[in-house]
This record gives structure tokens, sequence and C-alpha cells, in this order.
């Protein structure tokens, strides 16, 4: 296509911005396919199929006064379905935010640091030396210098992947919320 | 005031008449409207009153788009059809034209 009419719906595109990319996409479909149809009916030059779409700005302009009013009409249905869910986003998005963010890390820097000890365990009883800030303890039981370094790895693979569980759920959360926002 | 105001505002409330009117017909894609509303001067409008009021029937559900590919190589076309909502709308909207339609007559023959 013609590089004046592609700046020409670029330009629109641009304007449409604060539309959805998919709905903006559909818009600049229409008005493309519009003025291949004019382009092959052969009357009209591409100079005289801009002026006759009009002004970039102002077509974009159409479009989001058209949407902007519709927005804008009040309804107690849509005030209610904003109100339950910013509410609800807002109130759900407090604990789980910051809970699931502190914990991802928290699981994941320790699913690194449980090898490092290991290793420094395990290097310690090569050399024959007890570390005494490190040992590999769960609950009572106390494992062998020599089997530290096994187990802190075995750990340390299962802690960073619930780290990485708990971020997922995360984003998954954020997904959801962000969805529903645009379903409003 | 100026005839061609008053004119806008007669287009204004019956655009969106015709336009159902020709879509309950069949389907119909954009620049097809356009060119029919073309033929009737008083009710003539440009991409940028149409494809938005386009949008705004769909929006309310009034009518339904669909992408259609056309056979001559021209790119796909999009679509419009009435919905059973947007019939009962029409039906509304057609009481309330043969009332005006009455109105005046009777207001232009007292």
């Amino acid at each position: 296509m013609d590089k004046k009419i592609n700046d020409y719906l670029d330009k629109i595109d641009k304007y449409l911005k604060p539309m959805a990319a998919s709905e903006r996409a559909d818009i600049i479909n229409e008005i493309k396919s519009e003025i291949t149809e004019l382009q092959n009916q052969g009357s009209l030059s591409d100079d005289q199929i801009l002026e006759r779409l009009g002004d970039a700005k102002e077509l974009a302009g159409a479009y989001l006064g058209e949407s902007i009013a519709q927005n804008n009409t009040f309804s107690w249905r849509r005030f209610c379905a904003v109100t339950a869910f910013y509410s609800f986003a807002g109130f759900t998005g407090m604990f789980i935010l910051p809970f699931c963010s502190v914990l991802a890390a928290g699981l994941m820097i320790s699913g690194v640091m449980a090898p490092i000890a290991g290793v420094i365990e395990f290097l310690g009883f090569l050399v024959g030396k007890n570390v005494p800030f490190v040992s590999f303890q769960f609950g009572t039981y106390t494992a062998p210098p020599y089997l530290a370094f096994p187990l802190s790895v075995a750990t340390g693979v299962l802690l960073f992947l619930a780290g990485k569980a708990v971020w997922k759920l995360m984003i998954k959360y954020i997904q959801i919320i962000t969805r529903g926002k645009q379903r409003l | 005031m100026n005839i061609e105001d008053w004119k806008s505002q007669i287009k204004r409330g019956t655009l969106e008449y015709s336009i159902l009117l020709m879509i309950d017909k069949r389907a119909y894609y954009g620049y097809e409207i356009i060119s029919e509303l073309e033929k009737h001067p008083i009710l003539t409008a440009k991409e940028s009153t149409i494809y938005p009021l386009l949008r705004r029937l769909l929006s309310e559900g009034f009518l339904s788009s669909f992408w259609q590919e056309t056979t001559q190589g021209l790119p796909p076309r999009k679509y419009y059809s009435i919905t059973d909502k947007g019939r009962e709308y029409l039906e509304a909207m057609t009481v309330q034209w043969n009332d005006l339609l009455t109105a005046i007559e009777q207001i232009k023959g007292a």
C-alpha cells in the first residue's frame, strides 16, 4: 500500500491509543478495507481518498468520542460492577500481592542459599573440620556432614520450585485482575 | 437558524433509523452503507459519522458483525447484520417515526 496511506493509518492508530489494541486493529482494518475498495473503483486518487476520509485526528476523534460518550452514561449496574471490582481487587491485592512477592522471593533466595551452605559444610567435611555455623537440620534430625551436600541441593531445588510456583500464581492473579478490568 | 443546521439535526436523529432499516433487509458492509446513503443528499454522511455510529450500535447489541473474504482479490469486508434486540429497537423506532409523521400531517392540516 502507498506510503501516504500507510502514514495516514499509522496516525489514526496513534490517536486511538486509549482504546484496546484489538479494537484499534479492527478499526484500522475496516478503514483499510474501504480505502482499497475506493482504490479499486479507480475514480479517486489516493489524495482524494484521504481527503474524503478526512483528517486522521478528526476521524480517530469521532471513534473516541463515540466510545467515551458510551462509557459516561451512568448506570447502576455499571456503578455496582465497578465498585465490586475495585473493592475485590483492592482488598485481595492488599494481602495477595505483598504476601506472594515476599514469599516467592524468600523461597527462591533460600533455594539458592541452601546448596551454597551444603557446599560449605561438605568442604568442611572434606578437610576434616566441622563448620560450626552450618549444618543440615530438619526438625530434630541433623544430617551427617557428608550427606549435607546432596540433601541441601535437593532442598534447594524444591524451595526454588516452590518460589517459582508462588511467583506464577501471583502473575496469574494479576492477569485475572487485568482481564476483569478490561471487561468493565 | 441556518437550514444546514436544521438538516444536520434531522440527520442526527434519522441516520440510525435509516441504517437499521437497511441492515434489517440484509447484511451490509460499511462502505456499502455510506454509498447507499449518498444517494440521498439529506442522509449523506461521512465515514467519521457512520463508522463510529455502527460501532455504537454494535456495542449496544443492536448489530453484530463478521469479516468476510471477497472473491475479487479485495481485502476482507466487515459486514453488519441486525440482531433480535436490534429488530425490537427498529420496531419501536418505526412506531415513533409513524407517530411523528402523523403528528406533522395533522399539524399541517390544522
